[in-house]
């Protein structure tokens, strides 16, 4: 029901919507998942260049998003510890 | 290492090319899933940044050093920006709308389409990122031996052979 909810709440957004035109709604609730074609378009471009079989690109390339995007999920991860965690601990002067 | 045995020379016409269109320097030269792989990428990228952030992202006016990055899509980045213009700021498309500006003191006047906060971001730094990487692909046409996909060739200055010491 929740799922039914979240769906119809987005609905009349991505129906009013006019790619290219305006911005894509909802980006400020979904805007964390953009890593993924980010990760994917940088290595594509960047394995197509680097690759030397180009019938092994297809693997280059998944493997290199993987460590695109689990790279950026630690970093999140070690800044949310910094940040939301350690340094509220730390003693005020 | 100019004296290196496969040595190639830089290849303008195949560096232009790329930046036509991506991918398009490594088709003409012969690298055709290569170049095919390459457009994909940048592509993805820059359909995606106007995707997420409607052709407001792309702004040679008004968001000038973004745009050189950009700018390295080639013709696209620059139609993109040309359609900001005609469609957006003109209001051709949708209705203009009063701003809070804090530059001017006052208000400014703006397409209702125009993208603000996160979808600006995003769609900006994508766009800006399919230009830094089209930069790369078109370096890499310069530099390739045409028709170099086949698996025993394909390298570039520098590169060896796999194994090799």
């Amino acid at each position: 029901m929740s799922a039914l909810a979240a769906l119809a709440e987005v609905a009349p957004g991505i129906l009013a919507w006019k790619p290219i035109l305006q911005p894509a709604p909802g980006v400020e609730k979904w805007w964390w998942l953009l890593v993924i074609p980010t990760a994917v378009g940088v290595a594509l471009a960047y394995k197509s260049t680097r690759t030397r079989e180009i019938a092994l690109l297809p693997r280059d390339v998944l493997w290199m998003s993987v460590q695109i995007v689990l790279a950026m999920v630690g970093i999140a991860v070690f800044l949310y510890l910094l940040v939301i965690v350690l340094l509220p601990r730390l003693p005020v002067e | 290492m100019p004296d290196a045995p496969n040595a190639q020379p830089f290849r303008p016409v195949s560096f232009l090319l790329g930046w036509v269109f991506p991918g398009l320097g490594h088709i003409v030269a012969g690298n055709v899933r290569r170049g095919l792989y390459a457009m994909a990428g940048v592509l993805l990228l820059f359909v995606t940044g106007i995707a997420v952030g409607g052709i407001d992202c792309v702004d040679r006016n008004e968001d000038r050093l973004w745009f050189i990055g950009q700018a390295g899509s080639g013709p696209i980045a620059f139609a993109a920006s040309y359609a900001n213009d005609g469609l957006l700021k003109s209001g051709s498309a949708a209705p203009m709308v009063e701003m809070p500006s804090s530059q001017r003191g006052g208000k400014v006047t703006v397409s209702a389409f125009k993208s603000i906060a996160h979808a600006n971001d995003f769609g900006t730094l994508l766009v800006f990122l399919a230009g830094l990487m089209n930069i790369c692909v078109m370096l890499d046409a310069g530099v390739r031996e045409p028709s170099s996909d086949a698996p025993v060739s394909g390298r570039r200055v520098g590169e060896r052979k796999a194994g090799a010491a």
